[in-house]
């Protein structure tokens, strides 16, 4: 079996668990400064940040390496639900088709992640696809599930019955 | 390559991160939850220590009725019952996918409630959806309870707030 075809059905499955995730962020403004913890990232920030993860696999798929520091990649600025909402349907539409396409010599090539001398990640494509998109992606959309209970918003169920969905 | 071996490869890392958060949950309130609705912090840490159970049966049956399935009470006694619960399960179920065959893997599993059909999907996609990403969905909440009893956040994927990972 192809790699991808391992990938595929995961990417479709948990990509529009993440977009039913997205789809209840508040469009109100005085909601996006709402942090659980001063620590925390602000619900605006992560909710940017889990809809623009699918870049990350597009970097991935499409690049030797990355150095953060030489970049030029902008962090999404969450302006209103609908433009997160499109733009995380763009990038995920492009990561689909570029992960449709990734043969398995691409998946067992090394990939490097590093911020200038500093490196993070060195080892397979497939691995890094697995840490830094899925597992990362996953990771950050049961964060948001939490910001928005504490905002008494319904949480959508995403492996089982949440206590709003059965 | 086989798929054990590639489902293999991040498993190791990932457990590592689960246990380093399960090693943080503190004993003192077990109750602590952060909305009415949400699961208790002992509960919701016992439910991700037992979570390779999902897996072990994923890859050691054809199937489940939950109609008829007996899962253990997910009651929080201390924290190292609920390590040495999670060792010992999680390094079960690596063995177990370790051992898998692509055919065993590319079959179907099914969940069922008596009659009717939950799941019904290749074992090797269900290993992630139903335990794998299942758990990393869990322990993200479980971070999120750490930080709101001020507890240091393991980083993950990236720094957290207390740990820069030299970023």
């Amino acid at each position: 079996m192809p790699i991808k075809d391992l990938l595929l059905p995961e990417f479709d499955q948990e990509l529009r668990n993440t977009r039913t995730m997205l789809e209840r962020i508040p469009d109100t403004l005085d909601k996006h400064d709402f942090k659980p913890h001063e620590k925390s990232m602000s619900l605006a920030k992560l909710a940017a940040h889990t809809a623009q993860l699918p870049a990350m696999l597009t970097i991935i798929l499409t690049t030797p390496e990355f150095d953060y520091a030489k970049s030029g990649v902008k962090p999404l600025v969450m302006q209103s639900r609908a433009q997160l909402l499109a733009a995380f349907d763009k990038l995920s539409a492009e990561a689909h088709a570029l992960l449709e396409a990734t043969t398995d010599r691409s998946m067992h090539e090394t990939w490097k992640l590093s911020r200038n001398e500093k490196l993070f990640y060195d080892g397979s494509r497939y691995n890094a696809i697995r840490t830094m998109f899925f597992n990362h992606i996953i990771h950050h959309r049961a964060q948001l599930g939490v910001y928005l209970r504490l905002n008494d918003i319904p949480v959508p169920n995403t492996y089982g019955p949440s206590a709003d969905e059965s | 390559m086989a798929i054990a071996e590639i489902l293999l490869q991040d498993f190791d890392v990932e457990m590592k991160g689960t246990r380093t958060t399960l090693e943080r949950i503190p004993e003192r309130n077990p109750e602590f939850k952060c909305h009415d609705k949400s699961m208790a912090m002992g509960r919701l840490a016992v439910h991700v220590s037992t979570l390779p159970r999902f897996g072990i049966a994923i890859l050691t049956t054809d199937a489940m009725d939950l109609a008829t399935a007996k899962f253990p009470s997910m009651v929080f006694e201390s924290r190292e019952k609920l390590l040495a619960d999670f060792d010992a399960l999680a390094a079960e179920a690596r063995t177990h996918l370790a051992a898998a065959s692509d055919e065993h893997l590319r079959q179907n599993w099914k969940m069922i409630w008596g009659n009717k059909p939950l799941v019904d999907a290749p074992r090797s996609l269900l290993y992630r959806t139903m335990f794998f990403n299942h758990l990393i969905h869990h322990r993200a909440q479980l971070g999120v309870y750490l930080r709101l009893n001020d507890q240091p956040v393991p980083p993950l994927y990236g720094p957290s707030a207390d740990d820069s990972m030299g970023f």
